[in-house]
């Protein structure tokens, strides 16, 4: 590429009585030139060809990786026949094993964090016409998380005076452990899968509701009266929300016939007419419908905008992590985003056909590249959402779940049952 | 209707309204006296619509101020330092400006009292803003505005000593300084 | 300003009291109000200001004229501009001192440009107190440029002290007006580009319609000025009332709100920055025109320290957050007797004690952000 001067228009300076001139003009320019041809900057035409270049070369290694499940299953045989030989039961393989898989299922949210709360900063910073994190790290801030990950590690832990204090310590580890446990049997891709129990869509649902008790413990035992109405105000909205957010999904459960995630995924394969694929999205209405509903349910459960009144900043301060520090803010933080992941990729299973390619002739990429790049698409729009909309206000959002979403989504089961008529 | 065809019908029933020797500038000026303000201003909100109270006030009219009133000394220039004034009298001023909204007229009422135990009738209930306006009067001042029902402290903490924009205050010294 | 705040004695047990403030996000500077509250709904709000008290009006007797310009500035730090011209219309007409014309166009000018920038702050945070931050940054990026246009124009970017006695502290620097008509033309299409994305957003509307209901009655009443009396639908502008500078030569409507909610009170300030472009844009060109003399900014023979005679005078100007007054009093010598400010801010918040009733936590946010208060002018 031939070296262009990345240089925005400057603010003449202009000379006023007092100092002659702007202090440091160099640094100030304004947006009345710039925007008028975008693509006539050279700053604009080089983002494009590097983010399309990026995309390519992501697809390029995915396409040369293949898929990871069938790899790694002569791995486990190899080693498997290596203990064996050695004299060691099958049983202690077989936990061992679990273990390995285990610390990579450990491994997505905490990654999942790192990449997330950057690409966060990066979109929210292109929304308002900022350049986001720049320093850390050797492209754009990549590594601005890692570095704010340390630095809220090597923070102090302040424990308030009048907190429960064995509560208080509870609490995050409390709200982790489920954000952890509950992407057991969520697929990443084809044989991609921690476990794969026939009741995962329950499990999922059952273990995730576990956290809503962290959130009330942080609020209730801060001693913080800011922390408390966050705490219930997430106990209410929770509570509520779980509601839609399951019945949204019974009709594809009823459609699919199976409560396993990735059989549920499975059964999305294939093409109508060759061309639309059979994801669940593009059933008549019935799918549309049950889309919105949990996306919007989702949205609410992960406490995000415009649904995040717990910890609604500029009334309640930080809700429930007000009087939390360091590490355990962290923890609070990984899992938020840890919800947020596995609300995508449950989407990304639900509705869009989890690692089936969306047009046939795009099946040379392996399904954990589909998967991905689904999530991502989805945690988008929870960003784009987030920075785009305000807050609801507490009663407004109740009654937007029980006269609103509810009876939509009871309606969507009896449609669901209609559609598996017709379709029979 | 004029502002002085509005004095001359109030001064049947309030004879001590009359016109300020030193006006306001461009403002008709009255001198209210202060057992008759409510009543003057009820008879302005309700018989003459002026419903939009501007200003509430007062002045200390007792001289130069006193340069220990300040936290730090500030630079103060020499007419301030204590040179008298001629318009050194012993009294309070309460000023009030009130404006009738639909005719745009404006007047300016004024009321002299006793620096001791100065006090003055509330206007709280026929204006709503006199309340905080009140309050900061008397909390700089020290003017009791009776019939206030909540008659304190508001720009100032509640311990603090005198009233500052006395001409006479003395700052006492405390942690900040 | 109370010292120690404690529950009142009177709570029952299903009730909390909360100190709202200080130090809180969307306070908007130190204002506490003490909230009596049951579950989310507001029992009782009792504003408590004086946390940011400097003794202002104390200070103004301890500096000649010129001096206490200074002063005003940190009144409403949001739109200094207006507060210095307050002040210099107070003691100019005290003094008996006549601005240039050309220099009253140029307050004109710098007193408009003021009302955006203080609008678009007025906008940002309110959208912040909705949940919003996007609109909070697209807001400050036009205020940046006016920040500039300002700094070009006396150094100055949030305390300016441009407007002096007797005229303005310079004249329009070299290829300013161009600037300035740059950012209006930029900044005039932008407004639409906040309609679509704060005012028009539903949530955004059912956050703020019907709620904070201020009647035309209780509003007059009460005292209230500027965007939040027009909110309750009272046409009542210092500039058409009572025209100071050239106010009566420019053509501009006052808009006005009907139902006096939040939504209202919101939406006047949009359209209030739509007229200020419009009375910039006649400002400058009257100012290209032939019949004002270029240089002549200053009334002539105006000293540094100068005595006024004996006497008392009132100016007010419509400031960004209302009818902002000067009252000085001169009893002859080279400092103010008396200088007393009518902050509209101070009186428009004293309100809060009858409206917080009944409404819940995070409409307390949304009033208060509707009523647009800055700390430095209540507390002064």
């Amino acid at each position: 590429m031939t070296e262009e001067t990345i240089q925005p228009k400057v603010l003449e300076p202009v000379f006023n009585h007092a100092n002659g001139r702007l202090l440091m003009p160099e640094t100030r320019y304004w947006p009345t030139d710039m925007w008028k041809s975008p693509w006539s900057l050279p700053t604009y035409r080089r983002g494009a060809a590097v983010l399309a270049g990026l995309i390519l070369g992501i697809a390029g290694v995915a396409w040369f990786i293949g898929e990871i499940g069938p790899r790694l299953a002569p791995i486990y045989s190899l080693a498997e026949q290596f203990a064996l030989s050695y004299g060691v039961p099958a049983f202690w393989i077989a936990v061992v094993w679990t273990f390995i898989k285990g610390v990579f299922v450990l491994l997505a949210p905490a990654l999942n964090a790192l990449f997330a709360v950057w690409w966060e900063r990066k979109i929210s910073a292109h929304i308002q016409s900022r350049m986001g994190p720049m320093y850390v790290g050797w492209w754009h801030g990549a590594l601005q998380t890692l570095a704010d990950g340390i630095k809220l590690f090597l923070k102090e832990d302040i424990v308030p005076e009048c907190a429960d204090k064995v509560v208080h310590w509870l609490a995050p580890v409390v709200v982790l452990i489920p954000a952890i446990l509950v992407f057991a049997p969520v697929p990443f891709g084809k044989d991609l899968i921690y476990a794969n129990i026939d009741i995962g869509t329950v499990y999922v649902f059952a273990v995730g509701g576990v956290s809503v008790m962290g959130i009330i413990m942080a609020g209730w035992s801060s001693g913080n009266k800011f922390s408390l109405l966050g705490g219930l105000r997430s106990a209410a909205q929770l509570v509520s929300y779980e509601l839609p957010r399951t019945f949204a999904v019974l009709p594809v459960i009823m459609l699919a016939g199976t409560l396993n995630i990735a059989e549920i995924a499975g059964f999305q394969a294939g093409y109508w007419g060759g061309i639309v694929p059979r994801w669940f999205i593009f059933y008549p209405v019935v799918g549309q419908v049950a889309f919105i509903v949990f996306l919007i349910a989702s949205v609410a459960e992960t406490n995000r905008v415009p649904f995040d009144i717990p910890e609604a900043e500029s009334e309640l301060v930080a809700g429930f992590n007000t009087e939390y520090s360091g590490m355990k803010f962290a923890l609070f933080f990984l899992s938020e985003f840890a919800y947020v992941l596995l609300s995508c990729l449950l989407m990304a299973s639900f509705f869009f056909g989890g690692g089936a390619a969306p047009l046939p002739f795009l099946d040379f990429l392996p399904s954990w590249a589909w998967f991905l790049s689904k999530t991502l698409i989805l945690m988008f729009c929870f960003l784009w959402f987030r920075w785009t909309f305000p807050r609801f206000r507490v009663d407004r959002l109740m009654d937007f779940n029980w006269k609103f979403l509810l009876p939509v989504s009871l309606i969507n089961i009896a449609a669901g049952g209609i559609l598996i008529w017709l379709l029979s | 209707m004029t502002a002085d065809e509005i004095l001359a019908k109030l001064q049947a029933s309030f004879p001590g309204l009359v016109k300020s020797e030193a006006p306001l500038k461009d403002y008709p000026t009255w001198t209210v006296p202060a057992g008759s303000v409510r009543a003057v201003f009820e008879r302005l909100h309700s018989k003459f619509s002026f419903n939009y109270l501007d200003m509430v006030t007062a002045t200390d009219w007792s001289g130069p101020a006193n340069p220990k009133g300040y936290p730090q000394s500030p630079a103060v220039t020499p007419a301030a330092a204590g040179a008298p004034s001629a318009t050194a009298k012993d009294v309070f001023e309460v000023v009030y400006i009130v404006s009738a909204l639909s005719t745009g007229m404006r007047l300016c009422l004024r009321c002299e009292l006793p620096r001791k135990e100065a006090a003055v009738p509330s206007l709280y209930g026929i204006f709503m803003a006199s309340d905080w306006q009140e309050r900061e009067v008397y909390d700089m001042y020290g003017i009791k505005f009776e019939g206030h029902p909540n008659l304190k402290r508001i720009l100032t903490q509640d311990d603090q000593q005198g009233h500052p924009l006395r001409k006479d205050y003395e700052h006492v010294a405390d942690k900040f300084d | 300003m109370t010292k120690h705040a404690h529950a009142p004695a009177d709570l029952k047990a299903d009730q909390m009291f909360i100190n709202f403030g200080p130090q809180h996000p969307s306070t908007h500077g130190v204002l506490r109000i003490a909230l009596t509250v049951e579950g989310e709904v507001v029992m009782k709000g009792d504003p408590d200001v004086g946390f940011l008290h400097r003794g202002m009006e104390k200070l103004f007797e301890a500096r000649t004229y010129s001096q206490g310009l200074i002063l005003t500035d940190r009144l409403d730090y949001i739109s200094a501009t207006h507060n210095n011209l307050g002040y210099c219309l107070a003691v100019e007409k005290l003094a008996g001192i006549q601005a240039p014309l050309r220099a009253q166009y140029i307050r004109v000018l710098a007193a408009e440009l003021n009302r955006i920038a203080s609008h678009l702050v007025f906008f940002g945070t309110f959208g912040v107190d909705m949940g919003a931050f996007t609109p909070f940054l697209y807001a400050f990026r036009e205020r940046e440029m006016i920040m500039d246009l300002f700094e070009m124009l006396c150094g100055g970017r949030l305390l300016h002290s441009y407007v002096r006695v007797g005229g303005v502290a310079a004249d329009l620097p070299a290829g300013w007006t161009e600037k300035c008509r740059e950012f209006l033309t930029f900044f005039k299409p932008m407004l639409k580009d906040y309609d679509t994305l704060l005012s028009g957003n539903p949530i955004f509307r059912s956050r703020t319609e019907g709620v904070g209901i201020i009647g035309a009655d209780r509003a007059v009443s009460w005292g209230l000025s500027g965007p939040t009396l027009r909110g309750s639908g009272v046409s009542y502008d210092v500039r058409k009332a009572e025209p100071y500078c050239v106010y009566d030569k420019l053509n501009f409507t006052v808009p006005v709100g009907k139902n006096g909610d939040c939504l209202d009170r919101y939406y006047c300030r949009m359209k209030e920055m739509e007229q200020s472009v419009e009375i910039a844009f006649q400002c400058l060109d009257a100012l290209a025109g032939a019949e004002l003399n270029p240089g002549e900014f200053m009334a002539k023979g105006v000293p540094k320290m100068f005595k006024a005679p004996a006497g008392q005078a009132y100016a007010h100007v419509e400031a960004s957050r209302g009818d902002l007054g000067f009252f000085a009093v001169s009893d002859g010598g080279f400092n103010p007797y008396r200088m007393h400010v009518r902050g509209p801010s101070f009186i428009n918040v004293a309100i809060l004690q009858e409206i917080l009733v009944g409404c819940k936590i995070a409409d307390v946010v949304a009033i208060l952000g509707s009523l647009d208060i800055v700390l430095g002018e209540v507390d002064r």
